[in-house]
C-alpha cells in the first residue's frame, strides 16, 4: 500500500491536481487542500456572483448547483468538488438572456440588494427542474436554506409559486399567483 | 474565517484510508472526510486542526445504497438525500426518511452521508436517534483491515462521543425495514429549520390483537447522545391502541428514565429541554400507535 506521506497529493501548501467542470467549461488547476469551494469559484475562477455569507452553511448565499444539484460551496472543499460540474449564477442564463427562473425574480421583484439572489436562484432553479410542487411545506422546506434580509420573501414566494404552478413562461402570467397560506387559515 | 493547513489524502480503498489516518506522521491527528458538512464548517471555525483529512469518497469498496425487503444498508459513500428521495427507501424504511426531512437543510442533505451523522455523534442530530430506535447495526473497520459489527446502543453507549477509536472507520450502517403491524413516529423541535434538534424522538409501535406488543422509544438531544427508554417501552406493553391516556404517561416516564443529566446551553435549560422532550416523546408515540392501527397485518397480503 502507498504511505499516507508519500503521495504527492498529500502536501498542505503544494497544490493538489483537480479538474471541476464550472458553467460547462472544464477548469484544471492546482490547489491547496483547505482550499473552500466558495473560494475557488469567486477567486481561481473569478466568478464574483456567489456571494459568500456566513461561511458555515446557514445562509444560503453560497449555494451553486454541483452535477445539477444545490449544495453550498462554503461548506465544501475544492478538491471535494473534483471531477464534478458546476453551475453559478453565471451559468444559468438561457442562450437569449435571462432564464426562466431568472425573468420571473424580475417580474415579480423578488430581489432588493442582491446578496442572497444567486444561492436562491440555484435552489429555485433546481425545484423548478425537478417539477417539484407548490404545497407550503415543499417550498418552505427549499426556501429555508436561504436567508434574505430585505425581502420579506413575499415576492420570492410570488415568484416561486408562479414558477412551480407551471404559469410562469417568461412573460407576465396573466393572473398572479395565490400567496402563501399562513398556518392559521389552513 | 477559513481552515488552517492540513494535509489531504484520497484513499481508494477504505483500508487504505484507515492505514493512511493511523499513519504515525499524523500523531492520531487525522479526520476522515466524508460529506464534509459538519467537518468543513469546523474546520472553517478552526474548532478543529487536524493534521490530514483522509477522503473516503473515492473508495469503490465502500458502498452507497443497498436496499432489500429486510432493511437497508447505507454505506459510507451513502448521501443522506440519496435515501430520502428514493421511494423504496421509504417504503423499506419509513422512520429514517421522516427523520431525514429534519436533517439540517436539502442543500446540505445533498452532501452530507447517514453513517458520517453517525460517526459525527452531535448532540442535536436526527440519524443517531433512528439509529437506536431501530438497533441499526453499524460495520467498523479497524488499521488491520478486519471488519467488526456493533449495533448502535453500543455505539452511544457512552454519554458522548462514539464508542469508535479516531483509528477506526465506519463503512456501513443497516436499518432493519418496518415490520407488519408496525407504525412509527418522529417528532422534533428545533429553533429554525435547518437547526440541530432541541430535543427529538424516535419510536415504532408493534400491535397484536388491538394491543402493544412491542415499543421503541429513542430519545435525543436531551443528553449529549440519544438513549433508549427502556422502562417507559415497558410500560406500554398490553396497553389498549385505540386510546392514548397511556401516551403522556410513557413519555414522562421516558424522560425521567435518562440515563444521563439533561443538557443545558444557550438555547435551553436543562429543565425546558425536559419539558420538550416529553411532548416530542409523547408526539411521536402518538404517531406510532395510529400507523400501528392502520399498518398491514401479517397474512393478509
Amino acid at each position: 500500500m502507498m504511505q499516507a506521506t508519500s503521495n504527492p497529493n498529500c502536501n498542505p501548501d503544494g497544490g493538489i491536481p483537480v479538474e471541476i467542470n464550472v458553467n460547462g467549461k472544464p477548469v484544471t488547476q492546482n490547489v491547496q487542500p483547505r482550499l473552500l469551494l466558495s473560494d475557488f469559484i469567486r477567486e481561481n475562477c473569478a466568478l464574483v456572483a456567489t456571494h459568500v455569507g456566513c461561511g458555515e452553511g446557514a445562509c444560503g448565499a453560497c449555494t451553486v448547483l454541483m452535477n445539477g444539484r444545490p449544495v453550498r460551496s462554503c461548506t465544501l472543499l475544492a478538491v471535494q468538488a473534483d471531477g464534478m460540474s458546476i453551475t453559478t449564477v453565471e451559468g444559468l442564463n438561457a442562450p437569449a438572456g435571462l432564464n426562466r427562473v431568472q425573468a420571473a425574480f424580475q417580474h415579480f421583484h423578488a430581489l432588493q440588494c442582491g446578496y442572497c439572489t444567486p444561492g436562491l436562484l440555484a435552489t429555485v432553479t433546481w425545484m423548478v427542474e425537478q417539477g417539484l410542487p407548490s404545497d407550503d411545506a415543499t417550498i418552505m422546506d427549499h426556501l429555508a436554506g436561504h436567508l434574505c434580509r430585505c425581502t420579506g420573501y413575499q415576492n420570492i414566494l410570488l415568484a416561486v409559486c408562479s414558477l412551480l404552478d407551471g404559469g410562469f413562461e417568461g412573460s407576465p402570467p396573466s393572473e398572479y399567483p395565490k400567496l402563501i397560506r399562513t398556518s392559521h387559515e389552513n | 474565517m477559513k481552515p488552517a493547513p492540513f494535509h489531504y489524502y484520497r484513499a481508494d480503498s477504505a483500508l487504505a484510508a484507515v492505514q493512511a489516518a493511523a499513519a504515525p506522521d499524523w500523531n492520531g491527528n487525522a479526520r476522515f472526510l466524508a460529506g464534509g458538512q459538519s467537518l468543513v464548517p469546523a474546520l472553517s471555525f478552526r474548532d478543529i486542526r487536524p493534521a490530514v483529512l483522509v477522503d473516503i469518497m473515492h473508495c469503490p469498496d465502500l458502498g452507497r445504497l443497498d436496499l432489500a425487503d429486510h432493511g437497508l444498508v447505507a454505506g459510507a459513500r451513502c448521501v443522506q438525500s440519496e435515501i430520502e428521495c428514493s421511494v423504496a427507501s421509504r417504503a423499506v424504511c419509513p422512520l429514517l426518511v421522516d427523520a431525514l426531512r429534519w436533517v439540517a437543510l436539502p442543500q446540505i442533505r445533498n452532501c452530507g452521508t447517514v453513517v458520517g451523522s453517525l460517526a459525527q455523534a452531535n448532540p442535536g442530530a436526527e440519524i443517531p436517534v433512528v439509529a437506536m430506535a431501530l438497533n441499526a447495526t453499524i460495520e467498523i473497520m479497524d488499521v488491520e483491515g478486519r471488519r467488526e459489527t456493533i449495533d448502535a446502543g453500543k455505539l452511544f453507549a457512552n454519554q458522548s462521543g462514539t464508542f469508535v477509536g479516531p483509528a477506526k472507520l465506519l463503512t456501513s450502517a443497516y436499518f432493519r425495514a418496518l415490520r407488519h403491524n408496525e407504525g412509527w413516529g418522529f417528532a422534533e423541535i428545533q429553533l429554525r429549520p435547518g437547526h440541530y434538534a432541541l430535543v427529538c424522538a424516535a419510536t415504532a409501535v408493534v400491535v397484536s390483537e388491538g394491543r402493544v406488543a412491542e415499543t421503541s422509544i429513542s430519545v435525543g438531544g436531551l443528553n449529549s447522545n440519544p438513549y433508549r427508554a427502556a422502562s417507559a417501552e415497558a410500560f406500554t406493553l398490553g396497553r389498549d391502541i385505540l386510546t392514548d391516556t397511556w401516551i403522556t404517561e410513557a413519555a414522562r416516564i421516558a424522560v425521567d428514565g435518562s440515563p444521563w443529566a439533561a443538557r443545558a446551553d444557550q438555547h435551553a435549560s436543562a429543565e425546558y429541554r425536559q419539558a420538550m422532550a416529553i411532548i416530542v416523546v409523547r408526539d411521536a408515540l402518538r404517531s406510532a400507535a395510529r400507523r400501528a392501527q392502520f399498518a398491514p397485518r401479517k397474512g393478509h397480503g
